[in-house]
């Protein structure tokens, strides 16, 4: 666990990375979300240009996660997906019914939390069937991953 | 409520990652059912039993606390909705619908989330219920990761 400092607060650990070039998602397997940017970075790390999907924890302890994908969508094919891997582990899914024929944006969120160990790598990655490449649009509003320590 | 800081200003900690480990629990059509959890990943100052009322989370620490449940319930596109509901002392605390899917995964299971915060006193009995429309029975998935509850207080 972290350890914690001569006011008895742990020291935070908070990460906002997003989607920086809006890039094309392969249909009917999983796509990493690949951050190119940074709102905010402390005690996690994360490279916005080598492996820049990967999170990687230094404090132990217990995380909120916070995702979000902008998707281009058309309502073909049965499922949108998020899911949040460690070390390669899916450890929380969820799926989602692909929008409307009419919408061209569908903009999908996702909170959990983890008890993660130091070393600890996570993952966010999203799936989609459409039948052919979809936009993850970038922005830090749009496609992101923030972790948050709280314990 | 009451909650007092420890010499460290921490708050008392109470956590619990709960699943199950037996046979897929079966899921009634058109009836809300509660979800029994037979294992525990990990539990502190919340009260679970693994063999008797199962369903049951009963809160030792007074609190605020965030609670993460996770189904995977096999897939169907029958009837209208899925739900996931939360109660609290046999009361509904909170509730989310979601459509019927067929995803095209091996493990032939809808996956859904619901997450809610609460100020639970001590003795507050939390239990997560599920609702489906489909016609017929639908199992739960047994997996720790995809079916499971999380409740941790984090003040």
């Amino acid at each position: 666990m972290a350890t914690v400092d001569m006011l008895g607060v742990p020291p935070a650990a908070y990460i906002h990375a997003y989607v920086s070039t809006t890039y094309d998602s392969t249909t009917g397997t999983w796509n990493n979300l690949d951050c190119g940017g940074e709102v905010a970075k402390i005690n996690i790390t994360h490279s916005t240009s080598t492996n820049n999907q990967n999170f990687t924890i230094i404090e132990a302890g217990y995380y909120v996660v916070d995702a979000s994908f902008r998707l281009e969508d058309a309502d073909s094919g049965t499922v949108r997906s998020i899911r949040i891997t460690v070390g390669g582990t899916t450890v929380a899914w969820e799926d989602y019914k692909p929008l409307d024929t009419g919408e061209q944006i569908h903009e999908i969120n996702f909170v959990t939390h983890l008890n993660l160990d130091a070393s600890d790598v996570v993952v966010c990655q999203m799936y989609h069937d459409h039948g052919a490449g979809r936009e993850i649009e970038a922005g830090s509003t749009a496609s992101y991953l923030k972790l948050l320590k709280v314990r | 409520m009451a909650t007092t800081e420890d010499i460290l200003g921490q708050y008392p900690f109470a956590y619990i990652y709960a699943n199950t480990t037996s046979t897929a629990q079966n899921i009634g059509t058109g009836s809300m059912t509660s979800v029994l959890f037979n294992a525990e990943q990990s539990k502190t100052s919340i009260t679970h039993s693994t063999s008797t009322n199962t369903d049951q989370f009963t809160i030792v620490q007074a609190g605020y606390y965030i609670i993460d449940a996770s189904i995977a319930i096999g897939e169907s596109t029958g009837g209208d909705v899925r739900t996931l509901q939360i109660t609290v002392n046999g009361a509904q605390y909170s509730i989310e619908d979601k459509p019927p899917l067929n995803p095209p995964y091996a493990d032939n299971a809808q996956h859904m989330m619901h997450h809610s915060t609460g100020n639970f006193a001590v003795n507050d009995i939390i239990r997560l219920q599920v609702y489906q429309d489909s016609g017929g029975g639908l199992d739960l998935i047994v997996d720790v990761n995809k079916t499971y509850m999380k409740i941790m207080r984090v003040r």
